[in-house]
């Protein structure tokens, strides 16, 4: 899907071609094979860029309901989404808070600085086992190893890697590929200590959070309801909501779980039909 | 500074019964008669048909499969009529061992933060929680810039539970909010004002007056962040708009921050 209005396109003929290229890509590997970090230079030397922002900013200062109907900070001007779900977008990096958990990201990344002063960041290499679907208790992140980029150069960031931003806010061009972790990890900020795990959606964490709440404060009632949960895609999500409804209707657990046996997920299905051995 | 009252009633009333009684007896604008609520507001949370009530409801709204979309950290109870207050009910889980992690962001805890509303609230389901508690004694309708420190006075921790409620003053009381040791509801009743949109929540240093964030979604901070990232650029072009934007803004901390953008651009270009 390209964000760019009809009329804006002929103004940024670089940035609609990178939508097109990076329609076919899933990982950081295709996206240096294909050749975007050149591409993605050339946009950020033409100044493209600065008309998009320039628009923007035009837009939502003029119309102050842009700014009220934002749910969190504006730090992404989404230029275009493939098909497949890479996006293509201009994002602000802030300094980051010392004091909050580092976590890793859910996501193939590349990032081209679009600001003369160039960009840092710090990136934190894991110790322990990157098994992302069975989160390993003895995992830590080690030390902050700086990474700086000039003016129209790029970093590339593997998902699962821990980094932040460097104290210095810079405007980037970066490219998310669909090639992603099911989890995010959470490290203490201070000595990199395994704090736990989360859904790599934030929608998905908070609805996760909620039914997983329902085990207590829930009533019989709601799991009828929950079973519309047992399909949902994350298959995090579906075994925990199985056994909340657990917590509420054995006999509708019992049900859901049997359904459990063809999940596509391998884990699920093992888990279902080991608590069937044992019901 | 939080006010705690201690109310004891067995008594229950239905939500339309409660809003009824609210709208017509208290302007909540004027404190006294916001704490003389309080007892409505108690035998609303002895009603225990209302979280059933709202989790269903919510849970059907978003069983759509392209969805899923639920905000779990409160549900809006009297969104069906037009009000100048809101009543909620607000999730409280427990962090269980091995928890997901999002949780804790996602319910503020460990967080010292201020409000950009005035609200009461009284404990619904299980033990509550507990809340260390700051006074802001210069507070006003203002918004800190990230950094500003301001004076803030312990004032103790404080226990939400069955026969306790709490009046929290928008931005002046300022609190950390810790984990339940089980999962807990509360329920609050919020003054609505326009005025609360203009200015953002502030987060603070754990140990100090120090604000370090904004971390709710009011527009102004969405302004202020904008700014902020709009000043990374090198574009003078950029400025003028930023310029532009400086002269028709209404909002002093807002315009400020634009004008600086705009400097920060045009020292950069220069």
């Amino acid at each position: 899907m390209n964000y760019i209005p009809d009329e804006w396109r002929a103004e940024v003929p670089l940035i609609c071609s990178a939508i097109e290229r990076i329609e076919p890509l899933s990982t950081l590997d295709d996206a240096y094979e294909a050749g975007i970090p050149e591409l993605l230079a050339d946009i950020s030397k033409s100044c493209e860029h600065q008309r998009i922002v320039r628009r923007v900013a035009r837009q939502w200062f003029e119309e102050p309901k842009w700014f009220e109907s934002m749910n969190s900070v504006p730090g992404n001007i989404v230029l275009g989404q493939a098909r497949c779900g890479n996006v293509l977008a201009i994002a602000f990096s802030l300094g980051f808070n010392r004091t909050r958990p580092r976590v890793s990201i859910p996501i193939d990344t590349l990032m081209t600085a679009l600001s003369p002063h160039g960009l840092k960041v710090n990136v934190s290499p894991l110790c322990g086992s990157t098994d992302f679907e069975l989160p390993d208790p003895t995992l830590r992140v080690l030390a902050r190893e700086e990474k700086t980029c000039a003016q129209h150069e790029s970093i590339g960031l593997r998902c699962g890697t821990v980094f932040d931003y460097a104290d210095t806010d810079s405007m980037v061009l970066k490219v998310e590929l669909i090639n992603r972790t099911p989890l995010r990890f959470h490290f203490d900020a201070i000595d990199g200590h395994y704090l736990g795990a989360s859904l790599s959606g934030p929608a998905d964490s908070q609805l996760l959070a909620f039914i997983t709440s329902l085990r207590t404060t829930g009533t019989p009632d709601m799991a009828q309801v929950l079973m519309g949960y047992a399909r949902h895609p994350s298959h995090w999500v579906r075994w925990e909501t199985v056994k909340t409804i657990a917590e509420l209707d054995t006999d509708l657990a019992l049900q859901a779980i049997r359904g459990m046996v063809d999940d596509p997920h391998p884990e699920i299905r093992h888990a279902a039909a080991k608590t069937l051995e044992g019901a | 500074m939080v006010t705690k009252l201690h109310i004891i009633t067995n008594e229950s009333i239905e939500l339309d019964d409660f809003c009824d009684h609210i709208e017509q007896n208290f302007d909540l604008s004027d404190r006294q008669q916001f704490l003389a609520a309080a007892p409505a507001l108690r035998k609303l949370a002895n009603n225990k048909e209302l979280f059933r009530r709202a989790a269903l409801q919510t849970l059907k709204a978003a069983l759509d499969p392209d969805g899923f979309n639920i905000a779990p950290a409160y549900m809006i109870l009297n969104d069906h009529r037009p009000s100048k207050f809101t009543v909620r009910a607000n999730l409280w889980p427990a962090l269980r061992p091995g928890a997901w992690q999002e949780t804790r962001d996602i319910f503020s805890y460990d967080l010292k933060h201020d409000h950009t509303f005035t609200f009461l609230t009284a404990n619904y389901f299980g033990p509550g929680y507990t809340t260390k508690v700051w006074v802001n004694p210069h507070a006003g309708l203002q918004a800190m810039k990230i950094g500003d420190i301001a004076d803030l006075q312990y004032q103790g921790e404080f226990q939400l539970c069955d026969d306790t409620l709490l009046f929290f003053e928008r931005f002046t009381d300022v609190h950390i909010q810790l984990p339940p040791v089980a999962d807990s509801v509360s329920l609050n009743l919020v003054l609505r004002d326009p005025e609360e949109t203009m200015y953002p929540q502030h987060a603070f240093e754990t140990d100090s007056g120090k604000v370090v964030a904004y971390p709710n979604g009011s527009p102004l901070k969405n302004k202020l962040i904008f700014a902020r990232l709009l000043a990374t650029s090198d574009d003078p072009e950029l400025a003028d708009v930023l310029d532009w934007a400086a002269h028709k803004e209404t909002s002093r901390v807002h315009r400020e921050a634009l004008l600086s953008a705009k400097d920060q651009i045009l020292a950069r270009a220069a």
